[in-house]
């Protein structure tokens, strides 16, 4: 419980680091970034316990380069609060639901989705249930919840949302659990990122399981993007900002993965392993098989 | 009695497989009625969905396959008819055995009353030991026996059937309804694989591969000092020649300030070089003391 209370410490201080490194990049982020061009919609969805405001600086700079960006309009996002996640989430259909049906009418397109933690939970069960109107899912540290399995999430959030909600995590995921998507089902593409420094999730529940993302292919792409980030602060860190912008603008149709390498000059070529570590293969590749074998 | 030490026809292979993701959901099953913790409705998912795996695929699937394997043995070796006799009896009893821990789950998790957990307990454990034994007659006596007589023609005939089948578990592709209990599976292998790489730094290979790290990184550090002395000697007989030479004092010094240079600009690249030869050094034996591989 300590340990969680100290990683919590730790991501709150790496997110004010992280804002700050991002004011003073702001000038070099603007100018690495593309430009969408013809205003894209998407809505972005805030984490639990945090308001629109957290997003204020990802919407503008979105909006910054050609995309209209706003937040899910429902203010703080206080998690399901007694009720189930299904009974939430259908709820949310109706409200958000409206939300994202406006937008693709105004604009003639289906909206981008952004999520930040339960916010990207959020964002991609709307998504599983409206794929016609939404274009895309992205999500920062966005767990998935599982019936059975160990917890990933840091402790002291946990226990916050049981006070929140007086539900634990198993009971509010249900039989059939929150997990990530099929690898065909629903055919949008799906992008996760995700850090290894992430002090409330894990990044072993924030990522897309690799036998979704072996099994996916360019009619559904499911990506995970690894970034050295606080969790907290993914939102307003310069790097995750360049991804996002990155991958709302990439082709559907012809999914290439993100490739950081493009956006940074030379003399700065050596810090993107840093900035974007990439997960070890042998970490990457489960063989279940071995677990039989091993008879543990 | 053992297998004989020829190439198993696939059939068997998939069959032996599979007795092998069987026994181990009968052990996490066996762990899960173990547990103290079967409070909640939810403690009892991993164990509702394990038998409703074995209900759905083995019952169903695995059993009906090795029904027409032993129906093909009997026609070829009559003298086993008393032995199949027995495991399809024994498969038919299995797939009520599971219809009725099924059921048995349901109740135990709706009323969570002692009572229901013992009965539950008791059915349970009958199922996993008749279900051990049964596999392990099967491999120790049948199929050594099937491999010995049934022709290429009956085993394309199995193994067109099991090709038909698919394992919505441990199959290719999981089905959907599956994905909670294999993520629960591959969550279990990750932490296998994390304690072996945490203890992996034990192993005296890893230490070898990472001492000869260290030696490679000292040699290409001692190396490339001996390089630039070489360089800085070579330069300084130069600058010494040139300096005494017979020409004007200011062209000497300025010969002589030109080397001084030339040492500066040698010291900051000796500098450079030998902090990176350093770092890569020391994290190639890291890497190597704890993983082993890079």
């Amino acid at each position: 419980m300590l340990t969680d209370l100290l990683k919590l410490q730790i991501d709150m201080l790496g997110a004010r680091g992280e804002l700050a490194a991002g004011m003073a990049s702001n000038w070099l982020l603007n100018k690495a970034t593309p430009h969408g061009g013809c205003n894209r919609p998407v809505l972005t969805f805030p984490g639990f316990l945090a308001s629109g405001n957290s997003l204020l600086r990802l919407n503008r700079y979105l909006n910054r380069h050609g995309f209209e960006a706003q937040s899910w309009g429902l203010g703080r996002n206080l998690g399901p609060q007694g009720t189930s996640w299904g009974e939430r989430l259908d709820s949310l259909v109706g409200e958000v639901g409206v939300t994202i049906q406006t937008l693709a009418d105004k604009h003639s397109a289906p909206v981008a989705l952004v999520g930040q933690s339960l916010g990207g939970v959020y964002a991609r069960e709307l998504a599983l249930r409206m794929p016609e109107v939404v274009d895309r899912v992205i999500m920062l540290g966005s767990p998935t919840f599982h019936p059975y399995k160990t917890t990933d999430l840091n402790r002291i959030i946990s226990l916050f949302g049981y006070w929140v909600s007086r539900q634990s995590h198993a009971e509010m995921a249900g039989r059939a659990g929150l997990l990530h998507w099929d690898a065909d089902q629903p055919p949008l593409p799906c992008v996760s990122v995700y850090s290894p420094a992430d002090g409330i999730v894990d990044e072993a529940s924030a990522v897309i399981p690799q036998y979704i993302v072996d099994q996916s292919d360019n009619s559904a792409p499911r990506e995970n993007l690894r970034v050295l980030s606080s969790h907290i602060g993914m939102s307003v860190n310069p790097c995750v900002l360049l991804a996002i912008a990155d991958r709302l603008l990439q082709d559907r149709s012809n999914w290439e993965p993100f490739d950081p390498y493009r956006y940074y000059p030379n003399s700065l070529k050596w810090a993107v392993s840093l900035l974007y570590p990439a997960q070890a293969t042998d970490a990457r590749t489960v063989d279940i098989t071995t677990l039989a074998e091993s008879g543990s | 009695m053992t297998m004989p030490a020829v190439k198993l026809p696939v059939a068997i292979v998939t069959l032996r497989d599979e007795h092998r993701y069987m026994s181990l959901l009968l052990e996490t099953l066996q762990e899960q009625l173990q547990s103290k913790k079967l409070s909640a409705p939810e403690d009892y998912f991993l164990m509702q969905d394990i038998v409703r795996y074995m209900h759905e695929y083995p019952d169903t699937e695995h059993h009906p396959t090795e029904d027409l394997m032993f129906d093909k043995l009997v026609q070829r070796n009559p003298g086993r008819e008393m032995d199949v006799a027995r495991l399809r009896r024994e498969h038919d009893m299995l797939r009520r055995n599971t219809a009725e821990i099924l059921k048995l789950l349901d109740k135990a998790a709706k009323h969570r009353t002692p009572e229901a957990l013992e009965a539950l307990r008791a059915a349970s454990s009958n199922y996993i030991d008749r279900l051990r034994q049964h596999m392990q007659f099967e491999e120790a006596e049948l199929f050594p026996s099937a491999v010995r007589c049934l022709p290429n023609t009956d085993w394309h005939e199995i193994e067109m059937r099991l090709e038909s089948t698919k394992d919505p578990l441990f199959g290719p592709t999981v089905q959907h309804d599956y994905r909670v209990l294999y993520e629960y599976f591959v969550d279990r292998t990750e932490q296998l694989s994390q304690q072996m790489t945490r203890y992996g730094f034990l192993q005296l290979d890893n230490m070898i591969l990472s001492a000869d790290a260290l030696e490679a990184g000292v040699t290409e550090l001692w190396d490339m000092l001996l390089q630039h002395t070489e360089s800085l000697s070579r330069e300084l007989k130069t600058v010494t020649k040139k300096s005494f030479d017979g020409r004007s004092l200011f062209s000497a010094i300025s010969v002589q300030a030109g080397y001084a240079g030339f040492v500066g600009k040698t010291a900051c690249d000796v500098g450079s070089e030998a902090a990176r030869i350093y770092f890569r050094t020391l994290k190639n034996a890291a890497v190597f003391f704890v993983k082993g591989t890079q």
